[in-house]
């Protein structure tokens, strides 16, 4: 769904207000794209679905205090994420970013032409072990290009990093990526 | 890394987005041709990764439930890592597990039988394009592509039964191109004036056409070039007629480019057309030092 400024501000206006049905298509608004943001790095269902309800409970609390801007609303539920995707790192142990040597101890099943579902998930998991090794801001990176489709303009101004230092940091991650996907490989 | 690729990478990346495949966009900068391919293959593979990404619908909604009457509902606790469930919780998750796997078995078989246009066909070409990019035994990868080639050719004559007016893109021996009418494995293919050849494209070898799907059981092409297989790999002879390179026999013809000074013993990178009798003709031969530069 998109929305025009104007038409998220109006939103924001009536969510302030607790109106259940602003609040319901805010949700609709913004809960595929904080889940997808968060099982992109976690690969796991029930932590993103868990992590995604989170974060956005949170917006309650934040249209309480007013919050003046689609921006602000968007950075906000981006830290959230982050912040919460880093304590269950912590609890499960999971680090950021892995060695190559850890990630290939978790057995990766090789491919089999001959069975479709095993190569799909092999290839998956494939990404997810590269994507695992990349360092945390890359993964975010990743994240927001490729779970949420953004730009990098779109991302300079998310993260309010200069549009030099996002693209940069775009070329780095797929070589990072690359790299991790052919050891895996 | 130096800010002209940086910017060329990014470049290369949004023409990616306008639906250009990896070929044409490479095309823009011959120069970065050799550093901008890996990282371009890394990006597709990631956006196959981050389309596959399913939302799940039960779930979204009861957050939504939560979330419209927040101000009555006790806060949610921070996930923590699994614990070792108990009773009856543990037969729901079973349960939640065999569904999972049964939409998740259903998506992957939809996708092997899936054509142009639907859902699940970029999937099915994403998951193809990871398993070649990370194949690098040249006769698996060569095994691999003519597979992949057939596959093709089968989704195309399957819409043409539909037929369905869709985009298609697919691999198939020209043995006939007299007028506007070729034929390209038993596919009527119409070739208006405006359609774009490129290369050398004669009867007798494999091609790719590029085109749509006709009501009257044709595909109308929009372009057309050589199907050109890359064999890179030890030379193992080299003789005026033929080569061979990782195991993989080549004919040599007088029309056959050969750049540098290939060497028997030494790595070479072969493009090859596919003639209709199954044998390789060498198109360019060119020895390892050449690549490099």
């Amino acid at each position: 769904v998109q929305l025009t400024e104007n038409e998220l501000e109006g939103l924001l206006s009536r969510a302030r207000l607790m109106d259940t049905q602003a609040l319901g298509q805010i949700h609709d608004l913004y809960y595929p794209q904080i889940y997808r943001y968060i099982y992109f790095q976690l690969d796991d269902e029930q932590a993103s679905q868990q992590i995604a309800d989170i974060a956005l409970q949170g917006l309650i609390d934040v249209f309480h205090k007013g919050v003046s801007s689609k921006g602000k609303l968007d950075g906000w539920l981006l830290k959230a994420s982050d912040k919460q995707v880093q304590y269950y790192q912590r609890q499960s142990g999971i680090p950021g970013a892995i060695e190559s040597t850890q990630a290939g101890a978790e057995s990766l099943e090789t491919t089999d032409s001959n069975n479709p579902q095993k190569e799909t998930s092999w290839g998956r998991r494939l990404v997810h072990l590269a994507l695992r090794q990349l360092d945390p801001e890359q993964q975010r990176f990743l994240a927001l290009r490729y779970a949420q489709e953004r730009s990098p303009e779109d991302i300079a101004t998310l993260t309010g990093r200069n549009l030099a230092e996002v693209k940069a940091l775009q070329f780095r991650a797929l070589q990072s990526l690359r790299r991790f996907l052919e050891v895996e490989g | 890394m130096d800010d002209t690729q940086v910017r060329a990478l990014d470049v290369c990346l949004q023409r990616m987005q306008t639906g250009k495949d990896l070929q044409q966009v490479l095309e823009f900068y011959p120069q970065f041709s050799d550093q901008l391919r890996p990282l371009l293959e890394a990006a597709e593979v990631v956006q196959w990764y981050g389309k596959i990404i399913q939302v799940p619908e039960i779930a979204q909604a009861k957050s939504r439930s939560r979330f419209t009457q927040a101000e009555l509902s006790p806060p949610v606790a921070a996930p923590t890592p699994a614990r070792e469930p108990s009773g009856w919780i543990k037969i729901i998750s079973l349960a939640l597990a065999l569904l999972v796997i049964l939409v998740g078995t259903w998506s992957i078989i939809a996708a092997r039988g899936a054509l142009p246009g639907d859902f699940l066909y970029p999937m099915k070409i994403a998951l193809e394009r990871t398993r070649l990019q990370l194949t690098n035994d040249p006769l698996r990868r060569l095994g691999m592509e003519q597979a992949y080639d057939e596959e093709r050719l089968g989704e195309v004559k399957s819409l043409l039964q539909t037929p369905r007016p869709e985009s298609v893109q697919f691999a198939g021996g020209l043995s006939q191109m007299g007028g506007s009418n070729w034929q390209v494995s038993g596919i009527r293919v119409v070739v208006p004036a405006d359609a774009q050849i490129i290369g050398n494209v004669e009867e007798g070898i494999y091609v790719i056409v590029e085109g749509t799907v006709q009501p009257d059981g044709s595909v109308l092409a929009h372009r057309l070039q050589p199907r050109e297989f890359d064999l890179s790999g030890k030379l193992q002879n080299f003789l005026p007629d033929r080569l061979t390179v990782a195991g993989i026999p080549i004919e040599v013809s007088v029309e056959t480019l050969v750049h540098g000074s290939p060497q028997v013993g030494n790595p070479v990178h072969v493009s090859a057309y596919l003639l209709l009798d199954g044998n390789f003709q060498a198109r360019l031969v060119e020895a390892a030092d050449q690549i490099e530069e």
